[in-house]
């Protein structure tokens, strides 16, 4: 297991795209006799009973034999044999295996076992090398090997051993994967006079089988595959999986890595701190910019919102590197660097000024720290806290979290672009994050924002012409998390393509329309709410039959979801965040007709979120109005009927028609 | 001295270098003036609200001494445009060492901050002796409003001479850019030979006293990305100098000529008179049959010859395992059974002639890719190949190499394209016709009833033709049932509203060439029909009500291009409740505004059921930019008629007035 914080996750084995490697000319294979060892052999004869009919592959066996070495290096065995069940199953046959200058490959081997015809079998040397990721720079690189004959029917597997010094004693067994796992093993040979604790994260305990005094052996069978579904939390928030950490019985277990949350909180604020020196440049810039600022709130606002908006994320990875920031004189000189950089500087800023702060592991993905294993390798992100003093006011700071240890903090994440001072971005919102301290490490959860923190409310007023064009103004006010997103499509859009950023939405909504008018105030000002006015004629909006016209009132915006139809599912739905969205249509008739038909108003509420719409007319107009609120962002399949049924509601309102009759009563 | 032929690489990989490897002037020399307009600039004038612009770039090959220099000036504008800060360089180890490399910052006040940083070398791919690397750097205190500029020098093997390609367009508008190549001068100089693509006629590079080609060009718009556009290769302004030791004549016909009848002394070797192969005539076909009969029936015959690049990729030890045998004749192909495409299409040519028709091979460029340049004289252009039949007046362009291809139609990639056949005098060049828009459709049978609720539900019939169809066995060649099922589900789950369901209750047709490809199910869409009051409405196209319609966005760059003609036809009948009635009826609409585009709806009651009937025809491939607006209109209003709604009443009024 590799983790670095760059803010990205890194790409799992599988998930390496086989066809750029085949172009990239990866049969390199020669002929080889094939030497398959036995524990494939036996494997190959293992069978899965009630695999669903499109699966592509089951994983006959997986086992992983760790064996640590008394100075604490790590030396792992990685075997795993597949039956290919479908043609999509091929993938599998390619192999990437990850290392880098602390973790190296000693031994690789991969083989076939045909259903007809003599056996496989592909070497290290056959291998291709790609350092290809999300890094802009890594050390990171990929041993890739194309497995022969990875059909249908056909049995497949590979043997490799790493090499490691691991910052942190522990490590993660992944008992569960994206196909039907049929046995799965995990072995722990440790040195005389060391000792272990597991923790089992989304599946039963399980008791190992203690082999010898130094090796403990755990195995399961026949665990489901975890099958994608839209909006589904994470993968990794999800797999069954087991935490192990190890250590010398005796003896200060923090010399070779932390083992709880107080101990990883000290070891990366150890890290860390010697980056957060300042440099005459950065007190010269501090000055400047806290020049005209007395307050605590404002010092922090003007300081965070400098590194966030003028550091440039860049990401840099070289062993260790993935978690200790480079220096902070140096981001500054260079104005980029990646999260834990940008976090690091910030601090280095806030010092100058008498503010301290502390530098907080975080995750992008929630579900994924589990505070019952306290683990550094599960984090991939860093952020700053800055504890508020007691006199300070908190209002309009929803980053502001009351935590046991330390007392308030404020948090804030530099690297995200768009987030405003005072808000954390949506991911760390229901999500742990670890705040290291020279005293300790606290685990805290950041807590979901108010629906009312994040905000798009849409006025318009429209008028409906007697050919059935529809033209007319709309204002839409963003804010929070709402403003975040909307921000980001337009300040990475180009020129024209901002416009086309609008006509992509209007087009999900009217047909034959034209823009006719746009303005925005408040882009770059991510303190302030987000503001767009445009303008737009639709041709024929309402459909004429007869003597009839049919209108839509809900003229734009969607928030009903098909997350919840289709196949039952297995996971939660997750959305992103809470929100509060109002629309308010206003629509002025074409003289001459009147109304025949309007739609029953719609309320529906439920715990996780709740909508109410009305049409109303008044005279000449008619306006639609409704109110769509998100509460949680964890929808638990007992609640799943419930969305479905919440969903169908709003969808209906959504089409809903009024109708108007020319002339008439 | 070798001639280094870049296109031994990947495609993938070419197409990255492409979008990195522009610009720069000599490394180590100083850096040219920086103009305070161009520090002041805000915004590109020529295209507001961009990110960045490319202000100059220069890029100077001397292949005498084996180097280049390589320099970019950029403009950052916004807090976004920063991301061009980050340089990659890649390159293949071997051709060449990157050296010199320097880069600066410059910023709105004319500070200037000297990259003193490390220059990362990052490993992309690596196989055996081959490795792709890339040195990356990433320009200090960047902010908006700043000019970064960079250059670095390639220092190449003197061993080997390399084909240049000046990239005039790139993805950032480029305000001027300066290309300079000292051609090779050395003994036994091959020819250069010089290619051009999507420039304007004022582009030319000229010559200069000292042999060197020059040239200067500005204002270069950004290459966009849109929706229906031609293959990029195309759209892509660029010029490629290739050093050649084949002779190519100031007149293209007179090269063709040439390569047409190496072609044909190949085929025909390959064909040849043998008796294998009138023996499969005359098994196969009687002298009754009309020529149009004995080329279907030899055809077929033809697909028989399972084509072994149809085979999902194998590693090298399953292919040397498999033993294939190359084949030297038609004779050969039919005494193994497979072949390449070409054996097949040879195979093929050589049962016509046996039947004692005209035929040979025609080659072309699949305009997937790129289209032909004949001017160009570059016989690699000119990389697939079809048959050509003749049969008393009539001449037939057939593919039976491609899996089940029928008959009567090719691969739109091969159709609408200029083609040379081979022939004893040279080369003969034609257009390859068109698919017309009726051989290429997406035909939607359903029978309906609809409940009080205003849901529907029945059976779907699909019946898919021509290119419609060969795409979906294409999509479908390696797959099992299950995947193939799914490839139809797919398609139909993505046609009707997420909460609709269909089972799929059968396909046939996907391993014949000669039926169209067809799909029945069962098919349940709730709450389809909307109830208002005493009222309940039913929109007219069924399948399109939720979906954008195409070409949503006003502003275009680049003429739309099809890949081929098509037709949506859909036929719907619904059965109504007892005692519902139509109460108003969407009035029939047409539109018909030239260009080959045509839309037709109607519906009517028929007894106790509604009969809805639409078609969609497309009949163009390239639409100009000029005619943008009419197509993006005609979209528009086709969209806007499929969602006219069926005014039906209930049989129970419920009213919700106000």
């Amino acid at each position: 297991m590799n983790n670095k914080l760059s803010c990205s996750l890194r790409l799992l084995p599988a998930a390496i795209s086989a066809s750029f490697f085949l172009l990239a000319g990866a049969s390199l294979a020669n002929p080889a006799y094939a030497d398959t060892p036995a524990w494939l052999r036996q494997a190959a004869q293992e069978t899965m009973a009630n695999v669903p009919a499109d699966t592509n592959a089951i994983i006959l066996f997986d086992e992983q034999e760790t064996t640590v070495l008394p100075n604490g290096d790590i030396e792992t065995i990685y075997r795993r044999a597949y039956k290919i069940l479908r043609p999509d199953g091929k993938k599998y046959g390619i192999l990437g295996v990850h290392f880098d200058n602390q973790t190296r490959i000693s031994w690789l081997k991969a083989w076939c076992i045909p259903k007809d015809g003599k056996d496989y079998e592909v070497k290290e040397k056959d291998a291709l090398e790609s350092g290809l990721g999300d890094e802009f720079y890594s050390d990171s690189k990929t041993k890739v090997l194309e497995i022969p004959a990875a059909t249908p029917g056909n049995v497949i597997g590979y043997e490799y051993r790493q090499k490691q010094r691991p910052f942190v004693l522990q490590d993660e067994w992944w008992i569960q994967s994206s196909l039907p796992v049929r046995r799965s093993r995990f072995t722990l040979n440790l040195p005389p006079a060391w000792e272990y604790s597991t923790r089992w994260i989304q599946f039963p305990e399980q008791k190992p089988t203690i082999v010898s005094s130094t090796q403990t052996v755990w195995e399961v069978e026949n665990i489901p595959a975890i099958k994608e579904e839209p909006a589904m939390p994470p993968f990794r928030a999800v797999v069954a999986r087991m935490g192990v950490t190890y250590h010398p019985t005796t003896g200060g277990t923090s010399a070779l890595g932390p083992t709880n949350w107080d101990q990883i909180g000290v070891w990366y604020s150890n890290l860390s701190a010697g980056s957060r020196q300042s440099t005459p440049e950065i007190q010269q810039k501090v000055k400047e910019l806290t020049a005209g600022a007395s307050s605590w709130r404002e010092k922090v606002q003007i300081l965070s919102t400098y590194v966030q908006s003028h550091v440039r994320y860049v990401d840099i990875e070289i062993g260790i590197g993935g978690f200790q920031p480079h220096a902070a004189g140096d981001i500054y000189k260079h104005q980029y660097g990646d999260c834990k950089d940008k976090a690091t500087l910030l601090s280095a800023m806030l010092h100058e000024v008498g503010i301290d702060s502390y530098l907080v592991l975080a995750q992008v993905s929630r579900g994924i720290v589990a505070p019952e294993f306290a683990s550094a390798i599960t984090f991939d992100h860093a952020i700053l806290a800055v504890p508020v003093p007691a006199s300070e006011s908190v209002q309009n700071l929803s980053s502001v979290v009351d935590t046991k240890k330390i007392g308030k903090l404020l948090f804030f994440d530099p690297t995200s672009t768009y987030t405003s001072f005072g808000n954390i971005p949506w991911y760390l919102q229901d999500n742990y994050v670890l705040v290291s301290t020279p005293q300790g490490g606290e685990l805290v959860h950041l807590p979901l924002q108010v629906p009312a923190s994040n905000k798009l409310i849409r006025q318009s007023k429209l008028e409906l012409h007697p050919d059935g064009s529809l033209s007319g103004n709309v204002q839409e006010t963003w804010s929070g998390g709402e403003a975040s997103d909307k921000r980001e499509q337009l300040l990475t859009a180009s020129g024209t393509d901002r416009a086309k950023v609008l006509e992509t939405f209007l087009a999900s909504f009217l047909h034959g329309f034209h823009l006719t008018g746009a303005s925005v105030t408040n882009l770059e000002r991510m303190d302030q709410p987000l503001i767009l006015n445009y303008q737009f004629t639709a041709d024929r909006y309402a459909k004429s039959a007869g003597e009839l016209l049919i209108v839509r009132p809900r003229v734009l915006g969607e928030k009903s979801s098909d997350i919840a139809e289709g196949d039952p599912r297995k996971f939660p739905v997750e959305y992103q965040e809470a929100s509060l969205q109002t629309d308010d249509f206003e629509i002025t008739l074409p003289a001459g007709y009147t109304v025949d038909d309007v739609p029953r108003p719609t309320k529906t509420d439920s715990d996780f979120a709740s909508y109410a719409s009305q049409t109303q007319v008044t005279g000449n107009k008619i306006r639609y109005t409704r109110t769509y609120q998100v509460n949680q962002v964890l929808i638990p399949l007992d609640k799943l009927d419930e969305l479905r049924k919440f969903n169908r509601q709003v969808a209906a309102d959504e089409r809903s028609s009024v109708v108007l009759k020319r002339g008439g009563q | 001295m070798r001639i280094f032929n870049r296109l031994f690489f990947p495609a993938l990989l070419l197409t990255f270098l492409a979008s990195i490897f522009p610009t720069s002037s000599p490394a180590g020399a100083d850096w040219p003036p920086i103009i305070p307009e161009e520090l002041a600039l805000k915004d590109n004038p020529a295209s507001p609200g961009s990110l960045a612009m490319m202000l100059y770039r220069e890029e100077i090959v001397n292949s005498t001494e084996s180097f280049e220099t390589y320099y970019y000036r950029v403009k950052i504008f916004t807090e976004e445009g920063k991301k061009h800060a980050d340089i990659e360089i890649p390159f293949f180890k071997g051709e060449g060492s990157i050296k010199d490399v320097r880069a600066r910052t410059i910023h709105p006040d004319g500070k200037v901050i000297d990259f003193n940083g490390q220059v990362l070398e990052k490993l992309l791919v690596k196989a055996g002796e081959f490795k792709y690397l890339a040195k990356t750097f990433t320009l200090p205190d960047v902010i908006p409003g700043s000019i970064i500029e960079y250059k670095y020098k390639i220092q190449r093997d003197p061993g080997f001479l390399y084909n240049i390609t000046w990239h005039i367009q790139e993805d950032l508008y480029t305000k001027r850019a300066h290309f300079v190549l000292q051609p090779y001068v050395g003994e036994m100089a091959p020819a250069l030979l010089t290619r051009y693509f999507r420039l304007d006629k004022n582009m030319n590079p000229q010559k200069q006293k000292d042999g060197s080609m020059v040239m200067d060009v500005n204002d270069i718009a950004g290459l966009p990305d849109e929706e229906y556009m031609l293959p990029e290769d195309e759209l892509r302004g660029h010029v490629e100098f290739i050093y050649t030791n084949e002779d190519h004549p100031a007149d293209a016909k007179a090269y063709w000529n040439r390569v047409a009848k190496t072609r044909f002394d190949i085929e025909e070797k390959f064909i040849g008179k043998r008796a294998a192969i009138r023996q499969v005539v005359d098994q196969t076909v009687t002298p009754t049959d009309s020529s149009d009969a004995k080329l279907r029936k030899l055809y077929s015959r033809a697909q028989q010859i399972h084509n072994w690049q149809d085979d999902q990729e194998k590693t090298s030890q399953e292919s040397n395992r498999e033993k294939l045998k190359d084949n030297s004749n038609s004779e050969d192909v039919l005494k193994h059974g497979y072949g390449s495409g070409k054996d097949i299409n040879l195979f093929f040519a050589a049962l016509a002639q046996a039947a004692g028709f005209e035929s040979s091979l025609v080659w072309l460029s699949p305009r997937d890719r790129s289209l032909f340049h004949m001017e160009m004289q570059d016989s690699k252009e000119l990389a697939a190949e079809i048959v050509w039949v003749k049969a008393g007046d009539k001449e037939y362009y057939l593919d039976p190499a491609t899996s089940l291809c029928p008959f009567d139609i090719l691969p739109w990639t091969e159709t609408s394209v200029t083609s040379m056949r081979t022939s004893k005098q040279g080369a003969v060049f034609a257009l390859i016709p068109t698919t017309p828009s009726s051989s290429s459709t997406i035909d939607r049978h359903v029978q309906l009833s609809l409940e009080s609720d205003g849901s529907l539900a029945g059976t779907l019939t699909v019946r898919y033709t021509g290119q419609r169809a060969l795409a979906r066995r294409d999509d479908a060649r390696n797959q099992d049932e299950t995947g193939r099922n799914k490839i139809i589900t797919d398609e139909v789950k993505n046609w009707l509203p997420s909460n609709a369901k269909f089972d799929l209750t059968s396909v046939t047709g996907w391993d014949k060439s000669d039926v169209p490809l067809e799909a029945q199910g069962k098919l349940n869409l709730p709450g389809m029909g909307e109830i208002v009051g005493r009222r309940l409405l039913l929109p007219l196209g069924l399948y399109e009500a939720g979906h954008r319609q195409l070409f949503d966005t006003s502003a275009r760059k680049q003429d739309v291009y099809f890949h081929y003609p098509y037709e949506e036809l859909d036929d719907i009948t619904i059965q109504l409740p007892s005692g519902v009635r139509a109460e108003t009826l969407p009035a029939p609409q047409v539109v018909d505004p030239g260009g080959q585009l045509h839309y037709e709806i109607s519906a009517k009651q028929e007894n106790n059921s509604l009969h809805l009937q639409r078609r969609l025809v497309v009949g163009g491939i390239i639409y100009p930019l000029n005619s943008y607006a009419a197509v993006r209109h005609f979209f528009g209003v086709a969209k806007t008629d499929d969602e006219q709604q069926v005014v039906l009443q209930a049989g129970t009024a419920t009213s919700g007035r106000n």
